[in-house]
């Protein structure tokens, strides 16, 4: 078991460097920092100096791989590289294109992004699949059939409609939730309770259609049959039989996300004024703020490969075959 | 002069391309099992009849010449056609079927006194509203057109010496096994439209004008052309390298499969919309730097787009290539394939007499499925200030337009509301086409 997991650290190793070699090319290949200091500056008329002041107050003033002015380990201490790609593996982010403190503003706005985020997924989850068990009652029916249409008809909706609608019946026409805004500690509910719903709303069509399609593997399977024969009614074999044995592969469906649910909703979080991760992520991108961005790159593949080795080590825990076999 | 931008040339190419390959692999099992999936599903030919009516819609809006009176300095097909509902621009907001400006205006009055009124609108010329003539023409407009489609549907599905009465009444009860009242009711329903957009676009807006004055369902049906090159074009990029990437790597296997196994799980390692957000990013710092010359706002507009297809792309090819080269680990295993080879059949061959039209399946059933993912993705991508051109007509714009629009007060539901049905008709077309497709291609999947 250790030996297992061991082996999937190391192999997500590879996969830190790629992804760290991607984002100092895709943000210092493409435009050299020359490029995205005027492009700060914004002045067609700025002269070479304020350019240079600009790199250096940012720590840009280095080429890229290898420092030919500069001797010994120099060469490659004083690069972007170095600089900007190898600080991200300790999870030291620096500072913002406008001079914050990436690091800081990571650690206050995650708890927002999480109060969020985490009853979000709880509820979705829970309401997807009482959904999708109704379904499945009445499964290759006339109202499972009706069901279905009604969930593509669910999901063909963008999920800014449900939002904008949210806000303006909940919130502006009735008056019971406030539009945006947030406060911490458990005041939160407040503002939190809307995005939720809204959240919930939007998701219950993929939602429902992807558990009961799970569910419906195994409702064709020997053991059901059985339970079925014995005398158990068809909630009884959904909520004893069914659902038990389909939970393998919607638990694996949901640890991959848990660690990005540090990350936040992009969209929730700006429509609803919530201070979390995701409207950092925003507001850096119309700003072309590239230190944030470049951040966030990296920080959000990072959570990525985590769900993806807690879902390897679920999946090792939970069924034997994995880790005995190979 | 025909004025062909780099989109245009790009979605009519795909549309010949599409209706060459179409006639071409007409006998292709998984093309056949498609085809009958349409012709024997009600929902399935109710979609494909929708996609294609967009469909052309796109397309008429894809052919461009110059004409230099107007403000982009070209007009398109659409433009021409639908030039009797934008022609007539109003002050300001108006209301769906308003007569009357939607904010008080003030105005002079005679006795030399100011007030603020509601004006008529500058589309029916002030005229009284007569509703009750309006409403009988479209009435006959619609009544001639239900009888007309009875008449021709019924005569092409009357069965050689079938009496008209028991046909009618088989016709009714749906008893022929193709879907006669699907194809019925959508293409009635399509005449409704066309009379309303018909006899109302003259003397009203249907969905009401925006701030400046412009009829919002021209704006709608504008927006059409963008979501459908976006999810037709994003996939002209896809598809070829996960194409080649995905098959050889599952033929070869090998380094050759390790280093295409790491490159597309790097990739994809990486959340999606920030990729995208990062590569826009880059790409207007490189615009910023190196301006496009002389090119017209539209012009640039249209390469902005052709750009958000192709980075779309470029992030999103991974899913596909990790399924192509599932299935081509599963195919290279076949006794014909040890056959070929054995034969001294090479690669090169072998990819494209066995691997590739078997992968034709799993291509086609991707290009449907991703499509309303593409139109969906764009109106995120617009509001978060990654997406397309603000110039660009699309339903991201609009609907980063009715955020305002939806605040103040009094609330201005219209252009949402439009924007709303349009896109909703269009993703749930498409949606329910990718299921039949689904379905048709792979009848074990549950559904």
């Amino acid at each position: 078991m250790t030996r297992h997991i061991l082996k999937r650290v190391l192999s997500a190793i590879p996969l830190l460097v790629g992804i760290n070699l991607i984002t100092l090319l895709l943000f210092f290949a493409v435009n050299t920092p020359e490029a995205i200091a005027r492009a700060h500056l914004g002045n067609k008329h700025i002269t070479e100096e304020q350019v240079h002041v600009w790199l250096v107050s940012h720590d840009y003033q280095y080429p890229l791989f290898y420092n030919a002015n500069a001797s010994g380990l120099g060469a490659i201490t004083q690069t972007l590289w170095w600089h900007k790609a190898m600080p991200l593996f300790i999870f030291h982010f620096g500072m913002s294109d406008n001079g914050s403190d990436i690091d800081t503003d990571i650690k206050t706005r995650m708890w927002p992004s999480l109060a969020l985020a985490i009853p979000l997924l709880l509820i979705g989850v829970i309401t997807n699949i009482v959904f999708s068990m109704f379904l499945l009652i009445f499964r290759y029916q006339l109202v499972d059939k009706i069901g279905n249409i009604f969930c593509v008809l669910a999901m063909s909706i963008s999920p800014l409609f449900y939002i904008m609608v949210g806000q303006y019946l909940v919130a502006r026409t009735w008056l019971w939730l406030p539009v945006s805004g947030y406060v911490g500690g458990i005041d939160a509910w407040h503002f939190v309770l809307l995005p939720v719903i809204v959240g919930v709303a939007g998701g219950i069509g993929v939602g429902t259609r992807w558990y009961r399609s799970l569910l419906l593997e195994e409702v064709h399977q020997d053991y059901v049959r059985t339970a079925r024969a014995k005398g158990q009614t068809e909630w009884q074999v959904l909520w004893r039989q069914v659902l038990p044995n389909a939970l393998l592969p919607i638990l694996t469906g949901i640890v991959v996300i848990i660690p990005s649910l540090f990350l936040g909703s992009l969209i929730l979080e700006s429509f609803f004024g919530i201070p979390g991760l995701g409207n950092y992520m925003l507001e850096a991108i119309q700003q072309q703020d590239y230190a944030i961005v470049r951040s966030m790159v990296f920080l959000g593949s990072v959570l990525y490969i985590v769900g993806l080795i807690l879902t390897d080590i679920a999946y090792a825990i939970v069924d034997p075959r994995v880790r005995l076999g190979s | 002069m025909i004025k062909i931008l780099p989109t245009d040339a790009l979605f009519i190419l795909m549309t010949l391309s599409f209706i060459f390959l179409g006639i071409a692999y007409r006998h292709d099992p998984s093309l056949q099992r498609i085809y009958q999936r349409i012709k024997y599903d009600p929902w399935a030919l109710w979609a494909s009849l929708t996609f294609s009516i967009f469909w052309l819609i796109a397309l008429l809006d894809s052919i461009h010449w110059i004409h230099l009176s107007t403000p982009n300095g070209m007009v398109s097909l659409l433009d021409v056609i639908l030039q009797p509902l934008s022609q007539v621009v109003e002050k300001s907001y108006s209301a769906p079927f308003a007569q009357v400006t939607f904010m008080p205006v003030m105005q002079h009055l005679p006795n030399g006194t100011w007030s603020s009124i509601q004006v008529p609108l500058l589309i029916d010329k002030g005229l009284a509203p007569r509703w009750l003539l309006w409403f009988t023409e479209w009435l006959a407009g619609v009544g001639v057109s239900t009888i007309l489609l009875a008449w021709v549907i019924g005569y092409v599905s009357q069965p050689r010496g079938c009496a008209w009465r028991i046909h009618l009444s088989r016709l009714l009860r749906g008893d022929y096994s193709l879907p006669w009242r699907s194809l019925y009711l959508t293409s009635l329903c399509f005449c409704m439209m066309l009379w309303t957009i018909i006899v109302y676009g003259a003397h009203v807006h249907i969905f009401g004008t925006d701030k400046i004055g412009n009829d919002i369902l021209v704006q709608v049906i504008k927006s059409i052309r963008t979501a459908m090159i976006l999810g037709m074009v994003t996939s002209l990029v896809t598809m070829p390298i996960a194409l080649i990437l995905g098959a050889l790597a599952g033929l070869l296997g090998g380094w050759v499969d390790d280093v295409i196994y790491y490159i597309y799980t790097t990739l994809s390692s990486i959340p999606g919309i920030l990729l995208i957000a990062a590569s826009v990013l880059s790409l207007q710092i490189y615009w910023y730097n190196h301006p496009l010359g002389a090119a017209t706002p539209m012009a640039r507009a249209d390469l902005r787009l052709l750009a958000l297809c192709i980075i779309l792309g470029l992030t999103s090819w991974t899913q596909l290539c990790r399924v192509l080269r599932a299935q081509t680990l599963k195919l290279r295993e076949q006794d014909y394939i040890l056959a070929s080879r054995v034969q001294g059949v090479g690669t090169w061959g072998i990819l494209s007499r066995h691997i590739m039209p078997n992968l034709l399946p799993i291509l086609l059933m991707s290009l449907v499925l991703d499509f309303s993912g593409l139109v969906l993705a764009e109106a995120v991508l617009t509001y978060v200030g990654v997406g397309v051109d603000p110039l660009t007509p699309s339903f991201g714009n609009l609907i980063d337009g009715a955020r305002v629009q939806m605040a103040q007060t009094p609330v201005v539901w219209w252009p949402l509301s439009a924007t709303f049905m349009v896109m909703l008709l269009l993703v749930f077309a498409v949606n329910m086409l990718a299921d039949s497709v689904q379905q048709a291609l792979n009848p074990r999947a549950p559904h």
